[in-house]
């Protein structure tokens, strides 16, 4: 299981994971684990933005101006979903 | 057994042949496969969730058998193909096919292996390949009266792939395929205590 508790860690996205928009939803498998998940627009949003390396951190601005929420919460909900994310072994550390 | 039970033999051997020889080549998800007119509907789930008896209970009541276990889908065309083994009975639904008894299947079997032209004559007819029209997510509920519920396309994705086998091993097609069916046919969740009113409600659904 990935640890993530650093905002400023920088991660990307894992090599074996497909995605693909299904009437409007985006959907996620991982070749190597089998996991697979639906994304909210929230998530949906995130991994647009992961095409390239990013942190916590990095994204936290833009999201909270995006969906209008305080920094604080953004950059709590990210860490989280972050989290959950590279446990499912869709994001790996970038480093 | 019946008449036919020597050509549901021969299918039989010849799916297993099939099966051996080209595994690799198809999509597999754990699925019953069941056809009426234009529709096919495919039932996916796990060994235990019913879509044996489901299959079974449709195939009695007219509709064509193509498999109670697999769903071969081809990376390529996207179509089902036929995989008519026996459908395996369980001792808990021996007394939704009380007719069977007449045919020589024994109350005191673990389970039945049953040849769908005992369940109706030409049952397996003249099914080459089907495009997939519905995907059913069935779920025998003791406590549920029957309910047929549209599923999001993203939702049956998920449970496709959830219910697939070594999907893995075809990359990015599998993964597609699997996709396209999601997008392609209309999906439901089915919650019943009742087979009859499953496929009632199923025939309903495609006719």
């Amino acid at each position: 299981m990935s640890e993530l508790n650093d905002h400023r860690k920088q991660m990307k996205r894992h090599p074996d994971v497909l995605d693909r928009m299904v009437d409007g939803e985006l959907v996620l498998y991982q070749t190597t684990n089998g996991a697979a998940a639906v994304l909210d627009p929230l998530g949906t949003l995130i991994w647009q933005c992961l095409a390239d390396p990013a942190s916590v951190e990095d994204l936290t601005p833009d999201i909270a101006e995006a969906f209008e929420i305080s920094e604080a919460q953004v950059g709590a909900d990210l860490l989280e979903l972050f989290q959950r994310m590279a446990t499912e072994g869709f994001l790996v550390d970038a480093a | 057994m019946t008449q036919s039970g020597g050509l549901m033999a021969a299918a039989s051997a010849r799916n297993r042949a099939f099966i051996g020889k080209n595994e690799h080549d198809y999509v597999l998800v754990h699925a019953g496969v069941a056809q009426l007119g234009d529709a096919t509907l495919l039932f996916p789930g796990s060994p235990e969730s019913g879509k044996s008896t489901l299959v079974a209970g449709l195939v009695r009541s007219g509709w064509t058998y193509l498999s109670d276990e697999l769903a071969l889908l081809d990376p390529q065309t996207g179509v089902v193909m036929p995989y008519q083994r026996p459908i395996s009975i369980d001792t808990g639904a021996y007394d939704l096919f009380p007719e069977l008894r007449h045919r020589g299947y024994a109350p005191s079997a673990e389970q039945w292996h049953v040849d769908a032209e005992d369940l109706r004559c030409g049952a397996t007819g003249g099914v080459l390949s089907a495009i997939p029209t519905h995907v059913v997510f069935n779920r025998y509920d003791p406590t549920s009266s029957t309910t047929l519920a549209p599923l999001r396309q993203a939702t049956a994705l998920l449970q496709l792939i959830g219910n697939s086998v070594r999907l893995a091993n075809h990359g990015a097609i599998g993964f597609e395929v699997l996709a396209v069916v999601a997008e392609k046919t209309e999906s439901f969740s089915l919650d019943s205590n009742s087979l009859a009113e499953q496929v009632s409600e199923l025939s309903s659904l495609v006719q």
